[in-house]
């Protein structure tokens, strides 16, 4: 059974213009997807394509004017679009928990880093400060952290980029989560430390048997750490498929490019077709939104294309894929 | 850095604002062209009196060196005397300052009571009726003329309604005032345990101390609302939504971290309080440094004027240097900042 | 599952006024409703000889402090002068002192702000440190300590307010300067052998002073009230002058004995027009706020 099916997910900027115009950023358009038990999805896409916006809108997190319009997101079962805030803080942080990027600026700078783990215990279970405390401590420990009974009484000012993050993956699986949410965990951090972080949280999304949704722009982090990977590009899904396959035999032209850019094949002659401009999301093109540097458009790409299914779990939003 | 090392910075700092503040009084005479000889000598005086009070006011050496006579009597606690009634004024300062620091007291006090939780329900409803409410009340509360609100209230609740004493002075003119002790009738009446003072002391403050917090609460609701979106919207916020952390608990995480923005918002503000706390005392005639000194100012006794001036100015010097050192103990990352 | 349906962009109408005040009331009601208060007063001041019923300094003897009625709609003075045409009148005074006080203090603090600004070494530190000197002292009280120092006219009120706000320039634009001065058009002006003079007046002036044009709805907010309160206090402006501090004033002696209508209503017209201008200052702070713009994308 799916633990996450998103479907049909339309999040938009509405606002007006000083001539009183509705404008509207269409910035997810009918995102689909679902993530079993235990299994980590990789999100890939270049800046502004949608991927930590897909991340907010799952939780809860949008800001005016982003707002869902269209769309269903539903977690076991339960339908989360819609939800008023106390009863998503039913799931928040207890079944779905979050890394983000910029670790530092994600703490808050007047509590001591431990006292923060502690008050996400405390939210969500019914135990006293002193086991949540031990808890804290525990699960400091447990992401790496040295010597965390004196981390506990850090300031977030006191911590490296890397610590700071091992406090707040500590922070995301206190509460056993069933799913996590990964959004560029590693983005500042310094590389050496990425390659831990991104170790770290792979070994405890395995020892707790949770399921991921890993965002990142960084090919090489879907490709060591995930199973399946969905490609992201002007809001939509354009590819999605096991890693093996879509890495083996990309199908949409942007994937393509994409993994033709990656250093390793990265070639001198020609022009990148990922080199050009991300689409305006106020006024998206009607058909694929890739037309304009896709290699290989044609007339009917002018019109919507069909999600074009090649293998059971495989398939791509283009017209020039066969069946 | 440890506390000392921080003061000591800090001080150095102060040095050379204090030579600023004086030179700005000094100018202030020079810019009046007024001579006080005339004044100070009195209508009899001869040409040869007048040449002898001169000269003892040092009028007749150059510009330089009557600014470091001035710089060295203010060093030797003197500040002159009035022109008009030839009162010591820093003794004028001493009986005054206090009474004028109750009403600011109070009234600041009370200003930041309402003005705070206003400020940051607002921010908490963005761009809802309550923000704009408040929003509209901030700014109404910034476009009033606290003169014209002092007699507003006079006349609505003196004149018509009855229900306030007349607004002469701090305690009804039939009653003796209590020893002194702090300076302030209500706390004196309280320590002498004479409560008719106390009632009549506390009735007499009520309008200009409301008068007072209305306009102090008007800027404190603008920047503690700001202060608060500004928090709001930091990822640590969204991260704690994230988290699923409750909205009181998240409320209470953007009120400490906007507790040191606005309280030193407050304090800078201190420095326009004080004058209209001026404004203030001239309308209910409170009798504090504020009335003596606008009085001064109306009857260009500029030996007063230079000594109020200064007055404020290093009452803001010393509020921004409390500020500053009580910034450094509370905030975990002063370190980081000083 | 919700879907919410969004009127069409496509079916946008052409530019016209009424759309342009629309949509700017809709990004800030504010900035629109106090422009619009501004341009009524303005008006008023413009049109004030054709439209006020009375000479405002002409007394009426054997009506003195007569209620509002029929023929004194706010009633007269305690000289027998009728309070409607004062209070109209005062527009005139409250224009004319607030808008060479703001221009004096922009044409002393943008040059200041943009030179410093675009310097930096000695001359920026030694502004800065001025200007944050200045701060210890309460505006109010220096305002009037000063004027009462340099002389009661007019010309000492507007040069006073005009030089005592220029600091708030100087900070607004010396920032703004600051965060352009290394950007990309500022460089190429450089390379391209433009005298410094010219980078700093025809490159970074209009780029720097959008900040500084929301400060001057403000200022002239703070500039009116100064100037009333400076006449209140009996300096600077003499007393049958119809502005509304000065006719407060009078008003004060009679509040405590209920002739209310001398002091209120000159009062009323001070705030609907400082709040006038405060609104529309606030608004285009909003308008002009990066963050604000960026959310509203």
């Amino acid at each position: 059974m799916s633990l996450l099916v998103v479907e049909d997910l339309h999040t938009h900027f509405v606002s007006r213009d000083l001539d009183n115009r509705v404008r509207t950023a269409k910035a997810l358009n009918s995102v689909s997807f679902a993530l079993a038990e235990g299994e980590v999805l990789g999100l890939v896409g270049e800046t502004g394509a949608g991927k930590s916006l897909t991340a907010f809108s799952i939780m809860g997190l949008l800001r005016p004017p982003a707002r869902i319009v269209q769309g269903s997101v539903r977690f076991a079962g339960q339908e989360l679009v819609g939800l008023a805030p106390e009863q998503l803080n039913a799931v928040r942080g207890a079944r779905i928990a979050m890394v983000g990027q910029n670790p530092r600026g994600a703490l808050d700078p007047l509590t001591r880093v431990g006292e923060q783990i502690v008050r996400v215990i405390l939210a969500h279970q019914a135990v006293s400060r002193e086991a949540a405390r031990a808890a804290a401590l525990e699960a400091m420990a447990r992401v790496g952290i040295p010597d965390p009974a004196r981390r506990f009484r850090s300031w977030p000012h006191e911590l490296s980029g890397g610590m700071a993050q091992r406090v707040l993956i500590a922070m995301a699986l206190v509460n056993r989560p069933t799913l996590l949410i990964a959004d560029e965990p590693t983005t500042g951090l310094d590389v050496t430390v990425q390659a831990q972080i991104l170790d770290l949280l792979r070994t405890l999304v395995r020892e707790m048997n949770m399921a991921a949704l890993v965002i990142t722009h960084d090919l090489g982090v879907v490709a060591h750490y995930c199973s399946r990977m969905a490609v992201m590009f002007a809001g939509r899904i354009i590819e999605m498929g096991p890693v093996e396959a879509v890495f083996g035999t990309p199908r949409h032209p942007y994937t393509q490019a994409l993994i033709a850019a990656t250093p390793e094949n990265l070639t001198l002659d020609g022009a990148s077709p990922l080199g050009g401009r991300p689409p305006d999301l106020f006024a998206l093109p009607p058909g694929c939104h890739y037309v304009d540097r896709c290699p290989i458009a044609t007339e009917a790409c002018n019109a919507l294309p069909p999600w074009r299914s090649v293998a059971a779990d495989h398939g791509a939003l283009c017209h020039r894929v066969e069946s | 850095m440890t506390l000392g090392r921080f003061l000591v910075r800090r001080l150095l700092l102060v040095v050379p604002l204090l030579v600023f503040i004086a030179f700005l009084n000094f100018m202030l005479v020079r810019i009046s062209g007024q001579d006080p000889t005339a004044l100070i000598a009195g209508p009899t005086a001869t040409g040869g009196e007048l040449a002898m009070v001169r000269a003892e006011l040092g009028l007749d050496r150059p510009l330089h060196e009557q600014f470091l006579v001035y710089i060295g009597n203010i060093l030797t606690w003197n500040l002159g005397q009035s022109w008009v009634n030839k009162r010591s004024v820093l003794n004028d300062i001493w009986l005054r300052l206090p009474i004028t620091l109750e009403l600011l007291f109070w009234g600041v006090g009370l200003g930041a009571l309402i003005g705070i939780p206003v400020g940051l329900r607002a921010a908490r409803h963005h761009d809802g009726r309550f923000d704009q409410l408040a929003r509209f009340l901030s700014l109404l509360g910034f476009s009033t003329p606290t003169y014209w609100l002092g007699l507003v209230m006079i006349l609505v609740f003196f004149y018509f309604l009855n229900w306030a004493p007349p607004a002469m002075g701090r305690i009804s003119l039939l009653m003796t005032a209590p020893p002194v002790v702090t300076g302030s009738y209500l706390l004196d009446g309280l320590i002498a345990q004479k409560w008719d003072v106390v009632q009549s002391a506390f009735a007499q403050l009520v309008l200009p101390v409301t008068a007072m917090a209305i306009v102090a609460a008007a800027p404190i609701i603008k920047q503690a609302r700001a202060i608060a979106l500004d928090v709001q919207g930091s990822e640590f916020v969204r991260s704690a939504q994230a988290a699923g952390l409750s909205g009181a608990v998240i409320r209470r995480m953007v009120a400490k971290n906007s507790a040191t923005p606005v309280i030193t918002f407050v304090g800078t503000e201190l420095t326009a309080l004080i004058g209209t706390a001026s404004v203030i005392e001239y309308i209910f005639s409170w009798g504090g440094l504020g009335q003596w000194g606008l009085q001064a100012i109306i009857q260009a006794d500029f030996m007063v004027v230079q000594g109020y001036v200064l007055t404020l100015a290093l009452f803001s010097v010393l509020v921004f240097l409390v500020i500053d050192v009580a910034v450094f103990l509370l905030e975990p990352r002063a370190e980081m900042h000083a | 599952m919700t879907a919410v349906s969004l009127p069409d962009i496509a079916a946008a109408p052409r530019f016209s006024l009424w759309n342009r005040l629309k949509g700017l009331s809709h990004r800030s009601a504010t900035a629109v409703i106090g422009g619009i208060i501004v341009a009524i007063f303005g008006l008023l001041s413009i049109v004030a000889p054709w439209i006020v019923p009375y000479d405002p300094i002409l007394p009426f003897t054997d009506k003195l402090l007569a209620p509002p009625s029929a023929e004194h709609w706010f009633g007269t003075d305690g000289n027998g002068m009728d309070v409607f045409s004062r209070v109209i009148y005062a527009t005139r005074y409250a224009f004319g002192i607030a808008i060479p006080a703001v221009l004096l203090s922009l044409a002393i603090g943008v040059p200041i702000g943009l030179w410093t600004g675009y310097r930096g070494g000695w001359a920026d530190e030694v502004t800065l440190r001025f200007s944050d000197a200045l701060r210890v002292f309460p505006l109010i009280i220096l305002s009037l300590a000063v004027v009462a120092a340099a002389g009661q006219s007019l010309i000492n009120v507007v040069l006073v307010i005009g030089i005592l706000d220029a600091p708030v320039f100087v900070r607004v634009v010396r920032a703004e300067v600051l965060q352009l001065r290394n950007s990309t058009f500022v460089e190429a002006a450089v390379a391209t052998g433009n005298p410094v003079r010219r980078i700093l007046f025809v490159h970074l002036m209009l780029n720097a002073t959008k900040g500084a044009m929301a400060q001057v709805a403000v200022r002239a907010a703070w500039a009116v009230r100064i100037t009333a309160t400076l006449a209140f206090f009996g300096v600077g402006i003499e007393v049958p002058t119809p502005e509304w501090g000065s006719m407060i004033r009078q008003g004060a002696e009679f509040m405590a004995t209920g002739q209310w209508w001398v002091g209120i209503f000159p009062g009323i017209a001070l705030i609907v027009m400082v709040l006038g201008l405060n609104m529309l200052g606030d608004g285009l702070q909003d308008l002009l706020d990066p963050r604000r713009r960026a959310s509203a994308r």
